[in-house]
């Protein structure tokens, strides 16, 4: 099924020359240290705390609604120290989730209500279902699909993988178009 | 040539052992002392994306896809080995439909491409672990409970007995006992939910956890209606965060009678073995006795060993049986592995010896075969000699 | 999500099973469609999901397809990580210092992150070092026992077989000294001795040692019911689950406090084979964090993918309007034509025959075979072909035109020009163009035997025109092939029907669309 048009109220987003488009109700804290490569959708109500380490996506991201993108910590014994966190290209994160992960491949798609601890590793072309919980430091390899509480192997993706993540966040950034009034 | 033929070097090639019971699965490599994992016998459908189980089809079509599924799965996801060039060794009860057998085979050697199958008798091979030729085979399952007596290895086919007492019947019976007891927690207090989808697996892990086979005495005065002084606790079991269930001291004792309680016909687990024995002839009869081995996940429940032997005595007093059995004594084995997998270990023991290579349908052999139909075990025309002793005139 | 396991298109492979078309493979060399039952299914690689390291097939035989070096949770099997704790041990006083001294030591333990179970529940001791290959491991008590029964029975069907061909050599016709040399020629004894098998005597009779087995012994003593079960209260909590239990096999434990940690099973990454003419269809790269593929010949890549537009509405006994969208993605143009399943009854094309009841291929005849060629490998039959169970409950109106599509270019999305003009399109069919893809308006109606609620099936045939390079060697290169491919589309659409609907709101919708297109 080809994807439907969704509106947006164009004075709720900025649009940048990059062709990004972010909302302006999100809370983008230390915005300095966010990087959207280009063509990244942040929709309303999205957190991305960039003020405790940087946070770079790839092209074509899609961050959903009521989304936390917040880099994961490690203790030290003289302290706590913050980690960056790399998001890869094409990635879709889901409405609700939580996202934890030290690093993101490319092609990833992220279900709703999704929690990802810290320090997870997603490797391209995986995918967690809905309303999984990832434990902190599971690694998800390519071509996975992870689902339940805690996050194991439920699946298996298709190959052409790259090919339809690439599609999907494509015509999902062409449908995402301002509302005429 | 037929001589280097048969002194050939005993290759180290590990065979595969499969035992497909209907709920749950035993698989691993011939020569292990246990199976390398049990896995429930269930697939995913690929109209509905849920579970359903491989054995619940509708056509041998339905069948077919499903095995595909299911041995694919087991072969990609835990022997992580190609099937094309193994051996398979196929644990099956002496009772299983021939068109499982049949679409097993075919799944395996037309899809799958395996070198050679064979199929074991799971009753015949469980001796094998015990280094005895003769006993009484009871393998409670989940679907039925299956007694046949093997005497020097050949199983006495007139004497089988087969009832549907199995797990399901227990788990039904739970069920049955648990379905009004749901209660929903509140922040008004609790309430009962009517409709509750209870799924299968919440009620086999209840029967696993709690319940349990109560003793004789104890199970007479249950079925009299009275209730023993001393009662197993109730406790709450927790579905999740807001749905309970209470189960009461009688659930956790009474759902293991529906093995033991005799039925219209009065027959029951216990009347099973008896009845069993009877048949056989009298020079037998004191030999098997003493030689029951217990097989089958539902005989790992806790006092299940004790009941049965407690049945077994007081039932051979009866009039039914004390003038024609004259057995006072019911000796049981204890197989060295847990009884879930005794069959899969007899399977693994055949495998690492030489009969895999002398008795195995191999595939040229089964592509030459007009029909695609197993010989059965009762068929006395043995096809692999006919075929070597076809080459051997040549 | 549902993109990634689109329902509702569906193509029939050439062996009968409908799949969507992202779990379609192409073999270019027969030219047809297969599907992931059609094609032979083996293993490539075999790596760690956890530790992503790869692992040659031998070294996995020997740990038992198991990770070496990581840990499940035997509770809730996620991934176990290594934790230390730092603790400061005071030394006794040495010889000449008065005062005693503090060495800190570490230890570690393992720990899940998710249910908090550690290994010191199971009773296992810290260690010293971080290297996860020092974790106690638990014995099968019986091994021994197997052992011994294993070499048993390994010995008494050895004796079988020989007897067996003692037997066979008296009946057989054969005699002579070949006989002899055959079974205690000097050949044969060196393969005995490289087998390590003890050599054959050569006594007819041999009733050397037997070997002996001791039988398990039958006991008239059962485990009793356990007192406790009346007196102690159930604690539910600290029982095992039955998956928890098979998590290890040998010791199906019924207290947690008696599980052990298990080692990970392994992943693979499958290459896929055509049956038939047994050339790679799909070959990943080597390592585990890879993406990239050494073949990959999806469906994807070379059949035009229909999609459906959007949710639509139908109405009994009324034409509704269907918007599908069609893309090339090949690298040249193609044609595209819609046929109804009537019309194409028996084509015979790339030597497959497409038809509806089941086929079973030809065995080929191995004699004959074997008489040619006695090197060849001998063939067994294919697999039968399954039989196509959608039953269509709608019928398409298919447009009578030849549709053109250009070739996929990646660049095109930043050409805004309109490319409808260079096209003589029919604009009732046609109804938007850009690039590769096409919008094309069919009608649907449904039978009048529906029910409400239900799903509406239609069927119909896409011939497209297929250019590959067929690879020969007798032939020129280049020599480029256009052969039309008969793709069989199966449509469902889950709607519900409402039988009163107006008229006018199928083309309200069509009009709107087309409205936001042309902006």
């Amino acid at each position: 099924m080809e994807l439907q048009d969704m509106y947006y109220n164009k004075s709720e987003y900025v649009e940048t020359a990059s062709g990004n488009k972010v909302s302006r109700q999100t809370v983008l804290c230390g915005s300095q240290n966010i990087i959207l490569v280009g063509k990244v959708i942040v929709q309303s109500d999205a957190i991305v705390r960039a003020d405790l380490a940087n946070v770079r996506t790839g092209r074509y991201c899609i961050i959903s609604k009521n989304s936390v993108i917040r880099p994961p910590y490690k203790k030290f014994s003289h302290g706590v120290a913050f980690f960056p966190m790399r998001i890869g290209d094409h990635v879709f994160i889901g409405e609700n989730s939580v996202v934890n992960a030290a690093d993101i491949g490319s092609y990833v798609y992220i279900g709703k209500n999704v929690v990802i601890g810290r320090r997870c590793i997603l490797k391209d072309c995986s995918m967690i279902d809905d309303n999984t919980i990832l434990p902190p430091e599971t690694v998800v390899p390519s071509f996975t699909k992870y689902g339940g509480s805690p996050g194991l192997c439920i699946g298996e993706l298709p190959e052409c993988t790259q090919e339809l993540m690439t599609d999907y966040t494509r015509s999902y950034y062409q449908h995402f178009i301002p509302s005429r009034n | 040539m037929p001589a280097y033929d048969s002194m050939s070097l005993i290759s180290d090639k590990q065979c595969i052992i499969i035992d497909i019971g209907y709920k749950y699965t035993k698989f691993g490599f011939s020569g292990e002392s246990n199976p390398r994992c049990i896995i429930p016998t269930e697939t995913i459908s690929s109209d509905t994306g849920k579970y359903k189980i491989v054995f619940n089809y509708k056509d041998t079509d339905e069948l077919y896809t499903n095995l595909v599924d299911f041995i694919h799965m087991l072969f990609f996801k835990y022997a992580l080995v190609h099937p094309k060039e193994k051996r398979v060794v196929i644990v099956e009860s002496l009772l299983s439909p021939s068109v499982i057998r049949n679409t097993l085979a075919s799944v395996l050697f037309d899809h799958f491409e395996v070198t050679s199958i064979i199929f074991l008798p799971s009753h015949v091979i469980s001796l094998y672990t015990l280094g005895i030729n003769t006993g009484l085979v009871v393998d409670v399952g989940f679907q039925e409970a299956i007694v046949i007596p093997i005497y020097e290895g050949i199983p006495v086919l007139k004497a089988w007995q087969a009832l549907p007492l199995g797990s399901k019947a227990v788990e039904l019976a739970l069920r049955d006992r648990i379905q009004n007891k749901i209660k929903l927690i509140t922040e008004k207090g609790e309430e009962v939910m009517n409709s509750f989808c209870l799924f299968d697996t919440i009620v086999e892990d209840i029967k696993v956890k709690s319940c349990f086979v109560t003793t004789l005495e104890r199970a007479k005065l249950l079925a009299n209606g009275k209730i023993p002084k001393l009662q197993p606790p109730a406790f709450r079991y927790r579905i999740d965060g807001s749905t309970v269930i209470d189960i009461e001291s009688i659930d956790r004792e009474l759902p293991f009678e529906t093995l033991f309680e005799q039925d219209n016909d009065q027959m029951s687990l216990s009347t099973m073995i008896l009845d069993s024995i009877l048949k056989c002839s009298i020079d037998m009869r004191k030999q098997l006795a003493e030689n029951i081995v217990l097989l089958g996940g539902t005989v790992m429940t806790k006092g299940f060993k004790a009941r049965l032997k407690e049945e077994l005595l007081s039932l051979i007093k009866q009039p039914k049986y004390s003038d024609k059995l004259f057995i006072n004594v019911f000796k049981f084995h204890n197989p060295p592995a847990k009884e879930n997998y005794v069959a899969w270990l007899g399977g693994s023991i055949c495998g690492a010896t030489d009969m895999i290579s002398m008795k195995s349908l191999t595939r040229d052999t089964y592509c030459e075969m007009n029909n695609n139909t197993i010989p059965d075990w009762c068929s006395l025309t043995n096809r692999s000699d006919s075929v070597i002793q076809k080459i051997l005139q040549l | 999500m549902a993109h990634l396991s689109q329902q509702d298109v569906l193509i029939a492979c050439s062996c009968g099973s409908l799949r969507p078309l992202i779990k379609l493979y192409f073999c270019r060399h027969c030219i047809v469609l297969r599907c992931g039952y059609c094609v032979s299914q083996e293993v490539d690689s075999i790596y760690c999901s956890n530790c992503l390291e790869n692992l040659a097939s031998s070294e996995a035989k020997l740990k038992k397809n198991r990770c070496g070096a990581c840990f499940d949770c035997p509770c809730c099997f996620h991934t176990l990580t290594i934790r230390a704790t730092t603790i400061s041990r005071i030394n006794p006083p040495v010889d000449g210092s008065p005062t005693p001294s503090k060495t800190s030591v570490k230890n570690y333990y393992l720990s899940c992150f998710f249910c908090r179970w550690t290994s010191r529940d199971a009773k296992i001791p810290d260690k010293l070092t971080a290297t996860s290959s020092n974790w106690p491991e638990h014995e099968n008590t019986y091994t021994a026992r197997i052992s011994s029964l294993i070499e048993y029975f390994k010995i008494i069907t050895l004796r079988e077989r020989l007897e067996k061909e003692n037997r066979m050599f008296l009946h057989s016709s054969r005699r002579g000294y070949q006989h002899f040399s055959e079974k205690f020629g000097l050949t044969a004894m060196l393969a005995r001795k490289r087998a390590g098998l003890p050599p054959l005597s050569l006594g007819r009779d041999d009733t050397s040692t037997l070997p002996h087995i001791a039988p398990s012994i039958a006991s008239e003593h059962v485990e009793p019911l356990p007192d406790d079960v009346f007196t102690e209260a159930i604690d539910i909590v600290k029982l095992t689950s039955l998956p928890q239990r098979f998590g290890i096999p040998d010791l199906q434990p019924e207290l947690i406090s008696n599980l052990f940690p298990i080692h990970k099973q392994l992943f693979i990454k499958r290459s896929q084979r055509c049956r038939s003419c047994l050339h790679n269809i799909f070959k990943p790269e080597y390592g585990p964090a890879s993406i990239k593929f050494k073949l990959h010949l999806a469906a994807y890549y070379y059949v035009p993918e229909i999609r459906l537009m959007e949710k639509i509405k139908l109405k009994r006994r009324q034409y509704t309007h269907l918007m599908l969208k069609i893309s090339n993605p090949a690298q040249i143009s193609t044609q595209i034509q819609f046929l109804q399943f009537e019309d194409v009854t028996d084509i015979v094309q790339n030597n497959e025959v497409f038809n509806f009841e089941e086929k079973k291929d030809d065995s080929i005849d191995t004699k004959s075979i074997t008489n040619l060629a006695p090197i060849q490998k001998k063939t067994y039959p294919l697999e039968k072909s399954r039989r196509i169970t959608f039953k269509t409950n709608g019928k398409i109106n298919l447009p009578d035109v030849i549709i053109s599509l250009p070739a996929r270019d990646d660049t095109a999305e930043y050409d805004e020009a309109n490319d409808s003009d260079m096209y003589q399109d029919n604009p009732s069919v046609i109804v938007w163009r850009k690039g590769n893809k096409v919008i094309v308006k069919f009608s649907v109606i449904p039978n009048n035997d529906v029910e409400d609620n239900e799903d509406i099936k239609i069927g119909f045939i896409m011939r497209y025109s297929y250019h590959g390079k067929i690879i020969s060697p007798l032939e020129q290169k280049g020599n480029k092939d256009i052969r039309l491919l008969d793709i069989k589309i199966f449509i469902s659409i889950r709607v519900c029907i409402s039988p009163t609907e107006l008229l006018t709101s199928g083309n309200y919708q069509i009009r709107t669309y087309l409205g936001k297109l042309m902006s």
